[in-house]
C-alpha cells in the first residue's frame, strides 16, 4: 500500500486548508504518478496544440519554446534557417516643415533639425552599443534627384559625428542643401 | 498645440527638436527635452505655430530666454 504524507513547510507561518465544495457527492481525486507542482487556476498550464495554433485564440498558457519559434517566423512571413534580426528603432518624418514632422515612429523620442537636412535621431530606449546599422532613405525634392543619404555625418565639410547608444545623425539631402519631404530611418543590431 | 524644443548648438545656431507624440503622452515634453538636449544645454518649450516664418538658419536665439530647462547628463528616460 502507497502512503500519504502532508509536510507542512518548516519556516512559512500560513495556514494551507483543504477545502470541500457544497456537494452531496463523493469524489475521488487521483493524484498522478510524477512529481512536480500542482497547477492551479492561478498557474499558466500548458495550451493545446489546437490553442497554440490558433491565431485568434485569447488564452494564455505556457507554449514550447519550439512552438513559440514557429509562431514568430509565422508573424514575420519568413522562411528558411537564415536567422531573424528586429528592427530596433524606426521613424518616417518630414523634414521640409519647421520642425520636422514626425509621421509614424518606434522607439524614437525625437528628431532634431540641426541645420539644412542634417537631423539627430534620439532612440527613447538605449540601444546596447552603437555598432548598429542605419537604413536611410530619402525622397528626391524640387525636381532634383535625391543626394545620396549619409549617417553619421553633417553637411558642411562632410563632417563625421559618431553614433551613440542614444542617437545619431543622419544627412537626408536632395539636389544641393534642400530638405526632403520623406526621411525614412530604421536601424538594426 | 504642438510644442517643439528649441536649443543653441555649439555653433551658436538654434536647433529645433520635434518630439514624438507617443513618448510625448508618455513622459511628458519636459522629460524629453531633459533626455534629448545636449547636457548642459538651456531650452526652451515653445508652440510650433509661435516659430519665425524664416528659415531656421536665420534665426538668432538669445540663451538668457531658453529658460524652461537644461540638457541633462543621462539620455536616457528616468
Amino acid at each position: 500500500m502507497t502512503k500519504i504524507a502532508i509536510q507542512p513547510s518548516g519556516s512559512g507561518t500560513g495556514t494551507f486548508t483543504i477545502a470541500a465544495p457544497n456537494s452531496n457527492t463523493n469524489r475521488t481525486f487521483t493524484l498522478p504518478d510524477a512529481g512536480g507542482e500542482v497547477l492551479t487556476d492561478q498557474s499558466s498550464p500548458p495550451l493545446t496544440q489546437g490553442q497554440a495554433e490558433d491565431p485568434a485564440s485569447t488564452v494564455f498558457g505556457t507554449v514550447s519554446g519550439q512552438r513559440l519559434a514557429q509562431h514568430t517566423d509565422d508573424a514575420f512571413n519568413v522562411t528558411g534557417d537564415a536567422p531573424k534580426y528586429a528592427c530596433r528603432a524606426w521613424v518616417n518624418f518630414n523634414g521640409q516643415t519647421t520642425p520636422p514632422t514626425i509621421r509614424a515612429s518606434g522607439n524614437v523620442s525625437s528628431v532634431t533639425r540641426t541645420s539644412v537636412a542634417v537631423y539627430v535621431v534620439n532612440l527613447a530606449e538605449a540601444m546596447p552599443d552603437a555598432d548598429y546599422a542605419v537604413h536611410l532613405a530619402v525622397s528626391p525634392q524640387f525636381g532634383l534627384r535625391a543626394t545620396a543619404p549619409q549617417i553619421h555625418g553633417t553637411v558642411s565639410g562632410a563632417q563625421e559625428v559618431a553614433p551613440t547608444t542614444t542617437s545619431f545623425t543622419v544627412h537626408a539631402m536632395s539636389g544641393t542643401f534642400n530638405d526632403v519631404k520623406y526621411v525614412s530611418v530604421a536601424i538594426f543590431r | 498645440m504642438t510644442q517643439v524644443i528649441i536649443y543653441n548648438q555649439d555653433n551658436g545656431t538654434p536647433a529645433v527638436m520635434t518630439p514624438s507624440p507617443m513618448y510625448v503622452e508618455k513622459y511628458g515634453i519636459m522629460a524629453i527635452a531633459i533626455k534629448d538636449v545636449p547636457a548642459g544645454k538651456p531650452f526652451k518649450i515653445v508652440d510650433a505655430a509661435d516659430l519665425p516664418d524664416a528659415p531656421q538658419e536665420a534665426w538668432t536665439v538669445d540663451d538668457a530666454d531658453l529658460t524652461d530647462g537644461i540638457g541633462g547628463e543621462s539620455n536616457e528616460f528616468d
